[in-house]
């Protein structure tokens, strides 16, 4: 029993160390676990930054571990090694200050890039000769319990008549900056694609703007990671990149559908498909 | 605070017998756990309705007339008989393979839709109803789940087999594709959300299970409001089978086949007559019934030189020969004729003696299940959310049909071109120009969202 309480200790470090291996590794029973694909160009530097925060947390917590462990063991009550006791050290504490703030103030400037780029600086287009920003694509309005996406219509603006709504489908082109406002009916809902690496928080009354660019073909899904209410587990969604030409063609279909049928004998009535390509 | 001294004197011992102790009334309380969560919960059963039965006693009762108490386990024990529980669904095929009934559901797909929830991928699908439905529109189907009352409006009370959103005409039964619609759209603007992500046999299944509960639920209405004719006779007189009469006398062979006669017409009212006479024909091929939308003029293009003047002929018959604004009032914000009833509040409301001032008066139908009369809202235009679709051809139906349980009419003197003028008009409302019906009317400041 002599080192009984120094080795339980050390296996909270030990074990917690082994999780995130396995983890990593996809060892069972943790296949999984880990970070799912990414498919979002912006993704690859939120993950570039991950892997870096969780090094740099690695080496610090098993250096931790490690040293409070030594002294348990060292210092074990039963053994008559007696730790020398001081109640301050101002060396001591200076460098315990200052690593960890140059660590924090390297995190904080190592990032900002990609802080501005995912959130602060939206995508531009050119208009007239003038650079603005990039209108939403979709106007996604959150609700107790789903999604609504309504489609810019013919004209490239949300919120206006011509405008389409489908409901837990969200249909977006690969290879292109895509811009979407985040809208909420009711309470705070927040808009979670893990395999674009995308979260959003949806208050109400406030209209949040996020954008990406996905860079493969895939389905994923859409979840509510803000408690919403007793609906909130089933708050999912369903988000499918497509290349540019099965957007065009999708957005097409349902473009079609918005225009009923009109009378083919009369010469007024206009070629609405083909008008309506984007 | 024993662990604490125990430190303090170094009396390790004591520190693990506190840990021993701790280790034991942890694994008591996971054996507790597991014991009571092993415990199963008693099998739900279909709800009866005694709301309509109670309505039906009170009508009557009016004229004198009262019930045996007996009827609700009789109509109870005939429905189990034909539909089956919960668990169990059956239904009454009565030609076999031949029943026209099998183009309405299959019994496959109610046995995916019932039964308790079954997550596991692998084996059989189960539970999809119990899963994603009955929270909000009960087990039996009766729009009294859980969640209910807490609804605005309140979930769908299948039993009465109105359907509001469909491209059938009014007292006409939705189609498959309506159904499945719904289910894949949700109803935008109340608390039905779409269940796209769900696989399409999944979406089959349930449709299935709603007409299953519907035709339930409609059968069942049917047995409750005949009982007045039956002068507290069973619905099923069973003593009409038995071989010898009440002081043990075998009763004669001429007797015995007349017996047996009535009985088999008895049997014939319940399920021949209420049921493959009545209820199923009008399920069968729905989408013959399917009402038009005829070509729109030129003009609803929104670029087109003649939509401005659609919009006017459509503005012209919103106050005018449509009347569209005595209920969606006068900026379209739905607040014309707000205190109506739909016709699941209306089919109770409207009972003998019952006044929806005085809650008094319906005190019994709260308890017996009647959730809270609340007015029906005419839709507020102002929002460009559609509950039965946003597709032009979803709101001609609207107009031209009227919906169902509503009072929202149909409009058979509105000409084709006049009902897109309307379209194009409402669907134009939520985008006006907020100056613009300000010249004419009052300044509504509510015009926000
Ligand atoms: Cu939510």
């Amino acid at each position: 029993m002599n080192r009984f309480w120094s080795i339980l200790f050390c296996l909270v470090p030990i074990l917690g160390t082994a999780t995130f291996v396995m983890a990593a590794w996809g060892l069972p029973p943790f296949q999984g676990a880990w970070l799912p694909k990414n498919y979002s160009v912006a993704g690859e530097t939120i993950d570039h930054l991950f892997y870096l925060l969780n090094w740099i947390s690695a080496v610090i917590f098993i250096g931790t571990g490690a040293v409070i462990g030594w002294v348990l063991w060292k210092y074990d009550h039963r053994r008559r090694d007696q730790a020398s006791y001081f109640s301050h050290n101002t060396q001591l504490e200076i460098v315990w200050t200052i690593i960890p703030a140059i660590i924090l103030i390297f995190i904080a400037f190592y990032q900002m890039n990609s802080w501005a780029e995912t959130k602060m600086i939206r995508p531009t287009i050119s208009q007239n000769g003038q650079t603005i920003n990039k209108p939403p694509m979709v106007l996604v309005m959150a609700k107790r319990f789903g999604w609504e996406f309504h489609y810019a219509g013919p004209d490239g603006l949300i919120e206006t008549q011509d405008d389409d709504y489908i409901e837990n489908e969200l249909v977006l082109p690969v290879g292109t900056d895509v811009v979407l406002q985040l809208e909420t009916r009711d309470v705070i809902h927040s808009f979670f694609v893990p395999q674009l690496r995308v979260k959003q928080d949806i208050v109400p009354g406030m209209k949040q703007f996020i954008w990406f660019r996905g860079t493969d073909i895939a389905e994923m899904d859409i979840a509510c990671t803000e408690l919403c209410g007793w609906g909130h587990y089933t708050m999912k969604g369903r988000l499918r990149l497509v290349s540019q030409k099965d957007y065009n063609l999708w957005l097409t279909e349902r473009r079609a559908m918005q225009t009923p049928a009109m009378d083919p004998d009369d010469p007024e009535t206009p070629q609405v498909l083909e008008e309506r390509l984007p | 605070m024993e662990i604490l001294r125990g430190i303090k004197t170094g009396k390790l011992k004591t520190v693990r017998h506190v840990l021993l102790q701790f280790i034991c009334l942890l694994g008591l309380i996971v054996i507790l756990i597991i014991m009571t969560g092993c415990n199963p919960s008693p099998e739900p059963q279909f709800r009866f309705n005694r709301v309509a039965l109670l309505k039906q006693e009170k009508n009557d009762l009016a004229e004198g007339e009262r019930f045996s108490n007996a009827y609700q386990s009789e109509i109870g024990d005939i429905l189990t008989a034909l539909y089956g529980t919960p668990n169990e669904p059956r239904f009454p095929f009565l030609l076999g393979e031949e029943d026209p009934a099998h183009d309405v559901l299959s019994l496959n797909n109610l046995q995916l839709a019932a039964g308790p929830v079954a997550a596991d991928r692998l084996e059989k699908t189960a539970g999809l109803y119990r899963e994603h439905c009955s929270h909000c529109h009960g087990i039996t189907g009766d729009g009294a789940g859980g969640t209910a009352a807490s609804l605005e409006p309140y979930p769908r009370d299948f039993r009465l087999g109105k359907f509001k959103f469909k491209s059938t005409p009014l007292r006409r039964m939705p189609t498959n594709d309506d159904l499945t619609r719904i289910l894949k759209n949700g109803i935008p603007g109340t608390a039905m959300p779409s269940f796209r992500t769900l696989p399409d046999n999944e979406i089959a299944a349930l449709v299935d299970y709603v007409k299953y509960l519907t035709i339930r639920g409609q059968h069942e209405r049917r047995l409750i409001a005949e009982l007045s004719n039956l002068d507290n006779a069973p619905i099923l007189d069973f003593k009409l089978l038995a071989d010898a009469d009440e002081e043990g006398q075998p009763i004669d062979e001429e007797m015995k086949a007349e017996n047996t006669e009535t009985f088999e017409a008895q049997l014939y009212t319940v399920v021949g007559e209420y049921l493959a006479e009545d209820i199923i024909p009008r399920w069968v091929d729905p989408d013959d019934e399917i009402s038009e939308v005829n070509n729109a003029p030129a003009g609803f293009q929104s670029k087109h030189p003649a939509h401005s003047a659609l919009l006017q002929t459509g503005k012209d018959l919103f106050y005018g020969k449509a009347n569209c604004v005595q209920c969606h009032g006068e900026t379209g914000l739905g607040d014309g004729q707000t205190a109506n009833y739909d016709d699941w509040t209306n089919d109770w409301l409207k009972t003998i003696g019952v006044d929806v001032n005085q809650p008094a008066t319906y005190q019994d139908f709260m308890m017996a299940g009647a959730l809270h009369p609340r007015p029906i809202r005419p839709r507020n235009l102002r929002t460009p959310i559609f509950r039965g679709g946003n597709l032009p051809s979803d709101v001609y139906r609207r107009i031209a049909n009227g919906i169902e349980g509503t009072p929202m009419p149909s409009s058979p003197t509105l000409t084709t071109d006049e009902i897109w003028a309307l379209v194009s008009y409402v669907k134009s409302l939520p985008f006006e120009d907020q100056g613009s019906p300000e010249n004419e009317l009052p300044v509504n400041d509510r015009i926000v969202d």
